[in-house]
């Protein structure tokens, strides 16, 4: 499912960002990344843009971008929680442990 | 100690100070406090870019702050995006600066602080600045500044800019970096993979060797390359250093990609859980709800109905407040450099001299000065809805509607205030984030039917268009032609802008990623900053080039030409009016032979050659060497064609667009073989070449000084013209086949 179909008032956590365009980098600057949480918000009149909550920002977004992001919504449980540990598991294997951060 | 230490360097430059940060997150503001009033505005070489700096003193310190362009990463895509790595990592012909202070958001921390950690991996030295602390510092979420800055590893200092609150703890925290008595800078944070360090710090070698004056920044320069694919740090050091460069990072990046590490992913997903992390340590909440009062007012004003009522009601408010109460103030100034020349004209005999302070000095100030009361209106609404937060959202809800011409939703007020007047409409770009999208506004602006075009609509539509109803009188056929041509230009701007998002400046069509901050209430400090600038701006950079084109054109419609006779017949005739004789004949003959002078003075100066020479350019657009001369003439202003008008047709250059003596010569104005000039279809003609043409040296200078270049003016006079001529032939034949 796409952020883009979802309701607004509906919260979900990203499961993917298609790479590939310079727009999806943008995306990931701004948090989007597999495994955060985000709120489709409202929706502009007339098919416009998106916006939403994401790490405690507002932000807009057109349809076309929110097409980019693979969303899992929060309700349909145990589905969910699958991709979200799935997604935690990419993030923290690339990361440098936080004991070591603290240890500095 | 070594030259470049900073103590040494203090004595023969200032110490530079960048400032950093997303956008929304008071940036802008900060420097305005810091700076107060001694801000300068110029440009970046080479960029379409605002470079805002202020001279300050920090205790004792000579300090140039630069307020570098609002951005959320340093991966850079444009040109424009690519001067903050310049900056930070200093070119061959400017040295990186000493100290940036990272402005980073109150209420979006976790976002501020990415930009933050990436700014932290250039060698200069930096300061976490959390603005906005007052909305944070009330609440339970507030982390303890101290504790986040061993956590990141650099100096963390809290600032409510809006409120002068922190700057002092703020310039304290940076004088003792600068001075060199602040402890020596913490062990540097890996935000990043040992695997991508480690591939940063190995092609750091090729950098160091390759690009000298980034010695230090070497590293920093080598992991932007390598994290942002394609991006313009890669494409700027695949010119700079060896072939080996390109193929070591290729070969890096597939050895990343099978360790599971894609990029430009990585970086993102790597720097966030680092972020996260440490502000799980500081941070007691995480409340991930806006403000109630945002709530509350975002559900009526961003309500698809209610909303766009309001949206609507404020922009017409807007619209209409330029609009009419600027002239007022526009006819003050005028009224005010009026007195001025008449009290030239009373002390001063007739002569070129004259005409020269009154026709070129005075008119070409008041040519500037008219656009002041405009611009400061409009930059009053500008900051005043950015400064409480609904520009964001205005954006928001036309970016549909703007999507049809390939913009967004930030081009609706500079295209709406254009209507207006193009000049401040076109200054008002300056709201527009993304580079392609504000060249394009600024390019279509001159399109929107300003309001110095009514005057020739009015003057031509009244004169020649019969007094019609329509549609039982529903409708009057003036008042849908003057719709109609008002129209006109907006209807041909869309596919023109259309057309330039495909060609020159064709990319990122569907990137509008806006921020809607919180809303509050604007400062009127904030305010009042922001009009003064735009306004002061515009009379330093623009008004003296406004002004130099009025004494040129002034000159081209004065010389060459024998003046004794009118000179003499002029001082006649002020001694008659000086004595109150104004109905005599004698009175009534010089005034006419005066006339007659100066429609010949008029033919024989250069404008009037370059018209005669012109002439047959238009000749297929059915006007006579008259109307070439008038629209030749009216290249300063479109309005100025009606006073060459009376000129030309002997009637003096005092004329309106309502005066029946103007309205009845053109009526009678005939061609050598006798058929009348303006019929019907060399008027329409005329109404649509104006409606098109770039016949405004103010526009020009304007977009000439927002593009930092040249170029720009000229493709807008050029291809305005080439489509008002193409546009006004097409009229003419047509009509003429049909009328």
């Amino acid at each position: 499912m796409h952020l883009a179909n979802l309701n607004p008032g509906t919260k979900a956590v990203i499961t993917d960002v298609t790479a590939s365009t310079a727009g999806s980098a943008r995306l990931m600057e701004l948090g989007f990344l597999p495994g955060s949480a985000v709120t489709v918000i409202r929706r502009a009149p007339f098919g416009g843009p998106l916006l939403c909550r994401i790490r405690n920002a507002s932000i807009a977004l057109r349809q076309a971008d929110a097409g980019l992001i693979c969303v899992q919504q929060e309700s349909c449980c145990t589905h969910s929680d699958a991709c979200s540990s799935v997604a935690q598991e990419t993030m923290s294997s690339v990361v440098v442990p936080v004991a070591e951060l603290a240890a500095h | 100690m070594s030259p470049s230490s900073p103590t040494e360097n203090s004595a023969d430059r200032p110490f530079r100070v960048a400032l950093i940060g997303n956008p929304n997150t008071g940036k802008s503001t900060l420097f305005n406090a810091l700076s107060g009033m001694r801000a300068r505005t110029g440009n970046y070489p080479g960029v379409t870019v605002e470079k805002r700096s202020a001279d300050l003193t920090w205790q004792n310190l000579r300090i140039e702050l630069i307020d570098l362009p609002g951005t959320y990463s340093l991966a850079p895509r444009s040109p424009d995006e690519m001067l903050a790595v310049h900056t930070l990592a200093g070119t061959a012909d400017v040295p990186a600066p000493d100290l940036v202070i990272c402005v980073c958001s109150s209420r979006a921390l976790e976002r501020s602080l990415y930009l933050s950690t990436q700014v932290m991996e250039s060698p200069v030295p930096t300061i976490v600045c959390i603005n906005m602390w007052d909305e944070l510092a009330s609440t339970e979420a507030a982390p303890d500044p101290a504790e986040l800055g061993r956590l990141l590893g650099a100096a963390v200092v809290t600032t409510s800019a809006r409120r002068l609150q922190g700057l002092d703890e703020l310039r304290a925290a940076a004088v003792r970096i600068l001075n060199g008595s602040a402890a020596t800078a913490s062990e540097r944070q890996a935000f990043l993979s040992p695997q991508l360090q480690e591939a940063a710090a190995e092609l750091r070698m090729i950098v160091s060797r390759d690009v000298p004056h980034a010695e230090d920044a070497a590293e920093f320069l080598a992991l932007r390359a390598l994290v942002d694919p394609e991006g313009q740090v890669e494409q700027y050091l695949s010119k700079l250093c060896g072939a080996d460069f390109r193929q070591r990072l290729s070969e890096i990046r597939s050895s990343l990609e099978t360790s599971g590490q894609s990029l430009p992913r990585s970086e993102a997903v790597q720097r966030y859980g680092w972020i996260n992390r440490v502000l799980q340590q500081v941070l007691r909440t995480t409340d991930d709800s806006p403000h109630r009062l945002t709530q509350t007012l975002d559900s009526v004003l961003l309500h698809r109905v209610v909303g766009l009522a309001i949206f609507l009601a404020i922009f017409l408010l807007i619209f209409s407040t330029i609009y009419w109460f600027s002239a007022p103030l526009s006819d003050g100034v005028e009224t005010i450099l009026g007195m001025i020349s008449e009290f030239i004209l009373s002390r001063m005999a007739p002569g070129s001299f004259r005409s020269l302070l009154v026709d070129g000095v005075v008119a070409g100030t008041g040519a500037f000065l008219v656009f002041l009361p405009q611009i400061c209106l409009l930059f009053f609404f500008i900051a005043l809805l950015e400064d409480c937060g609904y520009m964001a959202r205005a954006a928001w809800l036309v970016d549909r509607l703007m999507s049809i011409a390939g913009l967004s939703g930030r081009s609706f007020l500079p295209l709406m205030s254009s209507f207006a007047c193009a000049v401040p409409g076109i200054m008002a770009t300056r709201t527009i984030e993304n580079r392609r999208e504000r060249m394009v506004t600024i390019l279509i602006a001159p399109l929107m039917s300003c309001s110095a075009r009514l005057p020739v609509y009015v003057l031509l539509i009244g004169t020649f268009v019969p007094d019609q109803s329509l549609f039982a009188g529903l409708l009057s056929l003036r008042g849908l032609t003057l719709f109609l041509i008002s129209s006109l230009g907006l209807l041909l701007a869309i596919p023109f802008a259309l057309l330039l998002r495909r060609t020159i400046f064709r990319g990122d069509s569907s990137s509008f990623l806006l921020e809607l901050p919180d809303y509050r209430l604007p400062r009127m400090r904030v305010v009042i900053q922001r009009i003064v600038e735009s306004a002061w701006d515009f009379v330093s950079n623009a008004g003296t080039l406004i002004f130099a084109t009025s004494i040129l054109i002034w000159a081209a419609g004065s010389f060459p030409g024998d003046r004794v006779e009118r000179d003499q017949l002029l001082t006649e005739y002020e001694q008659l009016e000086a004595v109150g004789d104004t109905d005599s004949a004698e009175h009534e003959r010089i005034a006419q032979r005066l006339n007659e002078l100066n429609a010949d003075l008029l033919r024989g100066s250069l404008l009037g050659q370059a018209g005669e020479l012109t002439e047959p350019l238009f000749r297929p657009l059915g006007w006579d060497w008259k109307i070439s001369v008038g629209v030749l003439s009216s290249f300063p202003a479109r309005e100025v064609i009606i006073a060459t008008l009376g000129t030309i047709y002997s009637l003096g250059s005092d004329v309106d667009e309502t005066d029946d003596g103007l309205r009845s010569a053109m009526q009678a104005s005939v061609h050598a073989d006798g058929t009348p000039v303006f019929q019907l279809p060399a008027v329409l003609s005329l109404l649509v070449f104006f409606a098109l043409c770039a016949q405004c040296v103010s526009t020009l200078v304007v977009i000439k000084r927002e593009t930092s270049s040249w170029t720009w003016p000229v493709f807008s006079f050029t291809s305005m013209t080439v489509l008002a001529w193409v546009a006004a032939f097409l009229t003419y034949r047509i009509s003429s086949l049909l009328l």
